[in-house]
């Protein structure tokens, strides 16, 4: 019996084990993270266990087979008999033997064509699914980052454990199982890498790795599928060993020598071309390492060469300690190299901003008055409305500040309380200060006087324009004001800055989105919709002036006019044949006359039939159409009453007449 | 071991070499950064505070390098409520600039930047705590620079908080109130307010409109009824000097009765239309005819005349 196949039999068991314990722990990370790296990894430990149950099933089966044989050699010894004896049973009772070359040769291409395949089916539908899922954000991602690194370097252990013991005699089939510790443990610094950077910013990140790993996992799939296939046409000694669970891709971790002697031993192994003993090969592998060290002391000594290019500048730090009255432009600067010396460069030139006046919005904002922000927010989403919520800035609400009042408002007609709200976005732009010689670099103090010069600012700048506010009255910082303000806070802002030694120049400021509450301007749209309304009334009541004027006027002139025609005067021809020019009424009245004194003649003759035709004339055509009730008043007997309170209507028609008494 | 054995070897043991070197100089010196300060400690107890630039120690264990940052940091406290003197409530929200100027005392006090944030909730909060309850809030919303006492409240809280501070080897270099705020019950019937301020405006706005064009709308009535008023005024001047001329013509006529009995047939003719409904007694003229007695007087003449 061999005692190198007893070994490896061990270290296949103990392979089972470790696997098995850390396959759990890929399972839980993955659990744990919820990432598209993750669910790889715990792919890669389930296949990391897999592969150790079937190198176990052959050193197994190796092992009895062995065991089997030297039996049979005792037998024979001790029979003393002659092989030829022995040669026709030995192959059948020779089961492990028989039990070995069947697993071999059909029942592992089988299983691994068969895995591959359906490793290949659900990595295609991983990938599809990918497409909707949306992975949660993970939480305590330090401490997930940190347990998949403690798992890659288990892993890692693993795989240098069992690629040691795979070079021991008979140990070939453990190569395979050390290959794939290996993947699993560079999987675990992916999901390490991953985790570390996991935030909102970075989960892009996740799916370019984890993609990565799916397409190199399709290929080992398809690998191990045809890999029975490849294992047929490759030249092979008699005596050589051959694992097919191996993948030629992942022998790179695990084959002596570098990657370029994998490859070369892959193309003997693959095809026989030998390329291990070509000239160019051996040249190769001589002048590599020099070649590699040069390389890393290229690589090394650029760390020499700084190039600050244009609108950046930069600090010298000579072992540690920085002079900070010491500027460089830009200009390409020789040094010590890292970690003597090195530049620190930054884009000082560059204006950069800050905003004052706004803050991240709450999940759960305050409670709103209902009514008038839905009623405002009901515009297209390009109008920029006061009372739209978020108007300036997605995902952030403006910061309601407090000022005071000192007089009455513009329309001088309320008197208004003490405190009022307002919203101010306040943009500041600034760059770092230009350096002066001699003096102390604003560099200097923008990078490493403090910690965070740009919240710095951001604080400085929200104090100062609180502060501005609340001393300010309300209706001139929102008008006459407005430019005084911003002039103000610029130098406020800026003697500030200078006296923390932040080394910035206030570039800008401007007052923006200056107004009342969303909450409350619909209301002062409301004094402008009043001031509108009372134009509107005005221009109404003007129309009707204009109506009533012009109507005057026509009425003036009509009664002018009627006056004036009264006295025009006409041609009038009088008695005696005479014609003349007189006055419309004088023509009338000597008309009148005229026919009056023909009149009294007439009434002279006969008065009482003058004037009874006359009467009646008008009689008759006056009340021709007229509706009459005729009563014989001299009649004593008959009194009549007409009770008009029951109808009162304006024709008498249908009124009943009583009844005489 | 043969010579070529050791020619093979050579590169592998000058690397090794390297190496072995680099790891010894750099554990055996440190540099300290302009931005930071640098405690040596040997076996765990403090040694000294380490001066910018290359420096020197004996490796680790036993001397050991704690860098803590010098810069100067930056702590929000968000908005809490605090009382002021006119017992009014205010929300108030300070933003400090600290740095760390007594590494020694910071490190067995605080011991990391982190923690000196929980240090600093309080080096801020004490003091505004006992400060503003001095000042009403007519102190700190005003128009009036001699009633704005921000500045002397910010220098205050700032004294307080660099002597709570210098305990831990913290130095408080700036204080700022990011923002003053009142609660949000507060605000929200702050917001009411305006809003009836608004109101208030408007409808005044809306009035004062309406005044305006009553005002217009009178003065043009008043100027038609004037217009009217001048132009009966001419007419009847006109009318006036027309009938002095007639009037001269009627005076030759002897019989007034009749006169008044023709205008007042004039009169009759106007008023009486078709729309007239009359009741009439059965004597007046014609309708007397009605009665008959006019025939009958007839008759009796005309016997008589027989």
């Amino acid at each position: 019996m061999s005692d190198s196949t007893q070994k490896n039999r061990k270290y296949a068991v103990s392979g089972i084990v470790l696997s098995l314990v850390f396959g759990v722990a890929t399972l839980f990370i993955a659990g744990w993270t919820k990432v598209y790296t993750s669910q790889l990894l715990f792919f890669a430990g389930f296949n990391t266990f897999l592969f150790s149950l079937f190198i176990y099933n052959y050193y197994r089966l190796k092992y009895k087979s062995e065991v089997e044989e030297e039996e049979q050699e005792e037998v024979r010894k001790s029979a003393g008999a002659s092989k030829e004896l022995f040669d026709d049973s030995d192959e059948a009772l020779m089961l492990s033997s028989r039990a070995l070359k069947t697993w071999s040769k059909y029942v592992l291409p089988t299983v691994t064509l068969i895995y591959g395949l359906g490793a290949l089916v659900y990595l295609v539908m991983n990938w599809m699914a990918w497409v909707s899922h949306i992975p949660v954000n993970p939480k305590s991602q330090m401490a997930a980052a940190a347990c998949a690194g403690a798992l890659g370097v288990c892993y890692f252990l693993i795989g240098a454990f069992f690629g040691g013991a795979s070079k021991q005699k008979g140990g070939l089939g453990l190569r395979a199982f050390s290959a794939w510790s290996y993947f699993t443990a560079i999987l675990c610094v992916a999901v390490m890498v991953v985790m570390f950077y996991s935030s909102k910013e970075y989960q892009e990140l996740d799916k370019i790795v984890a993609r990565v790993f799916l397409v190199i996992f399709m290929v080992l799939a398809f690998e191990l599928s045809v890999n029975f296939l490849v294992d047929m046409y490759r030249p092979r000694f008699h005596t050589e060993e051959k694992s097919i669970l191996e993948s030629r891709l992942l022998s790179i971790f695990t084959d002596s020598g570098s990657i370029a002697s994998n490859i070369a031993h892959a193309l003997d192994y693959q095809f026989g071309l030998k390329v291990t003993e070509d000239g160019f090969y051996r040249f190769f592998k001589k002048v590599l390492l020099p070649l590699v060290v040069i390389q890393v002391l290229a690589l090394y000594l650029l760390s020499c060469f700084t190039l600050i290019e244009t609108g950046h500048r930069g600090l010298k730090e000579s072992f540690g300690k920085i002079d900070p009255n010491q500027e460089l432009g830009p200009s390409l600067q020789f040094h010590l190299p890292y970690p003597m010396q090195k530049i620190h460069t930054f884009p000082a030139d560059r204006i950069s901003s800050i905003e004052v006046g706004q803050k991240p919005k709450l999940e759960e904002p305050m409670p709103e008055e209902p009514g008038e922000e839905q009623e405002a927010v009901s515009v297209t989403e390009d109008i920029v409305l006061w009372s739209k919520p978020g108007h300036h800035t997605k995902g952030m609400e403006d910061i309601k500040y407090l000022i005071t009042t000192k007089s009455a408002n513009p329309s001088e007609t309320v008197k208004t309380n003490e405190v009022n709200l307002i919203t101010v976005v306040v943009p500041i732009h600034y760059k770092i200060k230009p350096h002066e010689e001699g003096k102390p670099s604003p560099l200097y103090d923008y990078l490493f006087k403090h910690a965070d010069a740009e919240s710095m600012l951001g604080a400085i700048s929200s104090e100062v324009v609180m502060k501005y506010l609340s001393k300010s009255d309300y209706y001139d910082f929102m008008g006459k004001d407005r430019q005084l303000a911003a002039d103000n806070l610029t130098k406020e802002i800026q003697a500030q800055a200078d006296k923390l030694e932040l080394g910035v120049d206030i570039v800008a400021l401007a007052l923006e989105f200056t107004h009342p509450p969303g909450e409350v301007s619909k209301s002062y749209d409301d004094v402008i919709a009043a001031l509108y309304d009372k134009d509107k009334l005005s221009f109404e009541a003007k129309v009707k002036e204009v109506n009533i004027i012009s109507e005057a006027t026509i009425k003036e002139k009509d009664i002018v006019a009627a006056a004036e025609g009264e006295t025009a005067l006409i041609d009038y021809k009088s008695a005696d044949g005479k014609v003349e020019k007189v006055p419309m009424k004088l023509a009338l009245a000597k008309e009148k006359a005229v026919r009056l004194q023909t009149q009294q003649e007439s009434f002279k003759t006969q008065p009482y039939l003058f004037t009874l035709i006359n009467y009646l004339s008008v009689l008759e055509h006056s009340l021709k159409d007229s509706k009459l009730i005729i009563i014989d008043s001299n009649k004593a007997d008959y009194n009549f009453r007409f009770d008009l309170k029951p109808k009162i209507i304006q024709d008498f028609e249908g009124l009943e007449i009583p009844e005489a008494n | 071991m043969s010579d070529k054995n050791k020619k093979r070897h050579w590169p592998a043991i000058i690397i090794v070499g390297a190496c072995a070197l680099v790891f010894i100089i750099s554990s055996m010196t440190y540099t300290v950064s302009n931005s930071e300060h640098v405690i040596v400690t040997q076996f765990g107890a403090y040694k000294k505070t380490a001066e910018d630039g290359l420096n020197f120690k004996f490796p680790y264990p036993i001397d050991n390098v704690i860098r803590i940052d010098s810069r100067l940091q930056h702590f929000e406290r968000p908005l809490t409520q605090t009382a002021l003197k006119d017992v009014k409530n205010i929300l108030v929200s300070i933003s400090a600039g600290w740095r760390v100027n007594d590494p020694e005392k910071f490190l067995k006090t605080v011991n990391s930047i982190k923690s000196a944030e929980t240090v600093m909730k309080n080096v801020v909060g004490t003091p505004t705590g006992n400060v503003f309850p001095k000042y009403t809030m007519d102190e700190i919303f005003t128009t009036d620079p001699k009633q704005h006492k921000v500045d002397v409240i910010r220098d205050q809280i700032l004294v307080g908080a660099k002597k709570f501070a210098s305990k831990y080897g913290i130095e408080v270099t700036y204080i700022g109130f990011s923002q003053i705020a009142f609660a949000p019950s507060a605000t929200k019937s702050v917001m009411d307010r305006m809003k009836s301020d608004r109101k208030v405006i408007a409808e005044t706005i809306r009035n004062k409109g309406k005044e305006d064009a009553q005002e217009i709308i009178r003065k043009a009535k008043q100027e038609a009824q004037s217009k009217e008023a001048t132009a009966s005024i001419q007419a009847e001047t006109i009318r006036r000097k027309g009938e002095i001329d007639a009037q001269k013509i009627f005076k030759q006529f002897e019989n007034p009765e009749l006169v008044a009995f023709l205008r007042q047939l004039e009169s009759l003719e106007k008023l009486l239309n078709d729309k007239t409904q009359m009741v009439i007694d059965l004597n007046t003229p014609p309708f007397n005819l009605l009665k008959g007695e006019f025939f009958e007087e007839l008759k009796k003449k005309s016997k008589n005349n027989k």
